[in-house]
């Protein structure tokens, strides 16, 4: 081990659609620190690609916000709870183009 | 120099780090977070097919300034430069009929006066050169654009803005600008929160909140800004196989996959405003768009969308954007927004001039149609 950069020996998971493991989340958060100078969830889950995949958060939102608030704390920023919640947006679950295609309306 | 640029999507951030690079000292405030509003929300496709020809013209260049920025980035030791996931991508305009041909036809030939390369192909042809998912029997003819590109537009305008940093610029978001004075000694620049910021100019990159930030000082962008209801929606991954963007301009249509791999469908202007961003019009994008998928690609049938969002996008009443040196503080105001449909095509080239004008009191020959106050 370099000493440098802590490693998980077994990698934890922290979203599984996208891959990300909690290691990467934590770098993703020093990155968007470091070069954006930007703590707020919206760009933290663009940033960290965690809460974009198939599930889009229902399994790691949460761990999303566990992670962003813990290293906020580590980093003396005070919490503004709006900030630490990513816009929800339609459909609620996935959804094929071919059901949205047989609705009515739209004469387009 | 100081100057005060506001608005943090991709306008603002090239605006901000060209800037920052010649040695201005730059301060960016943005309203909420960076690349909120029609940046963050485009499908971040670069296309020569635009409806004037100094648009095509600026459009021309586009790829090769992200491609120069892309390495800047890299040297500087930016994380983001390696997720520009760009790609070339010829962009295929399709005619559904006979009358839309004849409209398309006149485009193409502007597209080709201006400089780009444009082929005319049956739809057998499209299919066979460019995308094997098209359905040859929806569509009557195309114009393909093969040096077309795409990008990611959160990494390019991330990367913008933490190179615009390392130069020197400080950047603040959640500082929504309230208030701003210009008197003989420069502008004066309030936010929400109660900071105050002061510099020698001020550049308006705000997108579609533009016009509000220019009435604060009394000032206008003399041509009329719409903020026009666009909206988008992205499906689950598959393995990376569609390079190009298919375009039903009649439509405002787009659709392209990523190299992040999801497929990402756009309707860039749905014709009507739409303040509250309802839900019932996110569901008639999602008809409206889901039926041209699946007419023009019926593959797509059973593809899954995940997530789907709406946006104000900056439309102007003659389709040109708003470039240059406010008509009412010519010495000290730069208004920069007005980018339609086509902020992504046009606003990184449009950007870099735009910061060299500032910096120098020169003119910019490509940017003259575009000034404020100009007769619409």
């Amino acid at each position: 081990m370099s000493g440098e950069t802590h490693r998980f020996e077994h990698p934890a998971i922290v979203c599984r659609c996208m891959d990300v493991t909690q290691e990467e989340m934590v770098q993703a958060f020093n990155a968007m620190v470091k070069f954006l100078g930007s703590f707020d969830a919206d760009t933290y889950r663009r940033i960290s690609s965690a809460v974009t995949g198939f599930c889009q958060g229902r399994g790691c939102l949460q761990h999303l916000q566990r992670i962003l608030s813990g290293e906020l704390r580590k980093a003396g920023v005070e919490l503004d709870p709006d900030k630490l919640v990513p816009k929800r947006r339609p459909p609620l679950q996935p959804v094929p183009f071919a059901v949205f295609a047989s609705m009515e309306g739209d004469g387009q | 120099m100081k100057a005060i640029v506001v608005g943090g999507g991709i306008v603002g951030a090239r605006v901000a780090e060209s800037l920052a690079a010649s040695g201005v000292k730059v301060t960016l405030l943005e309203a909420r977070y960076f690349t909120y509003g029609a940046t963050g929300r485009s499908t971040g496709s670069v296309t020569v097919q635009q409806r004037k020809p100094e648009l095509v013209r600026l459009a021309l260049e586009t790829k090769e300034r992200i491609l120069a920025f892309k390495k800047k980035a890299a040297e500087m030791g930016i994380p983001f430069a390696e997720r520009f996931m760009d790609d070339d991508s010829p962009h295929v305009a399709i005619a559904l009929d006979e009358q839309e041909y004849g409209e398309l036809k006149k485009l193409a030939s502007l597209w080709r006066e201006a400089g780009a390369e444009v082929e005319e192909l049956d739809p057998e042809s499209v299919k066979e050169k460019y995308v094997p998912e098209l359905n040859p029997s929806a569509f009557y003819k195309a114009f393909v654009t093969p040096g077309d590109y795409k990008f990611m537009p959160h990494p390019y305008t991330w990367a913008s803005i933490a190179a615009a940093r390392m130069e020197g610029a400080e950047t603040y978001t959640y500082e929504e600008v309230v208030k701003a004075e210009v008197s003989s000694e420069g502008v004066r620049v309030l936010t929400a929160s109660g900071k105050e910021f002061k510099a020698d100019k001020l550049v308006i990159a705000a997108g579609a909140a533009s016009p509000r930030i220019a009435a604060l000082i009394g000032d206008t962008p003399g041509v009329e800004v719409k903020p026009m209801y666009a909206a988008g929606l992205v499906t689950e991954p598959f393995k990376y196989t569609m390079r190009p963007t298919i375009r039903v301009l009649s439509k405002a249509f787009r659709f392209l996959q990523t190299v992040r791999k999801e497929y990402v469908a756009t309707i860039d202007n749905m014709g009507f405003e739409n303040p509250e961003l309802s839900t019932e019009d996110s569901l008639e994008f999602l008809v409206r768009a889901s039926k041209l998928v699946v007419r023009l690609l019926p593959v797509f049938a059973y593809v899954n969308i995940l997530r789907s969002w709406g946006a104000f996008v900056d439309f102007t009443a003659d389709g040109y954007p708003v470039v240059g040196w406010s008509t009412k503080y010519p010495d000290t105001v730069y208004h920069i927004y007005g980018f339609n449909d086509y902020g992504l095509s046009v606003g990184p080239t449009a950007a870099e001039l735009a910061a060299k004008e500032i910096l120098s009191g020169t003119r910019e020959p490509l940017l003259e149609k575009f000034r404020p106050g100009r007769r619409a």
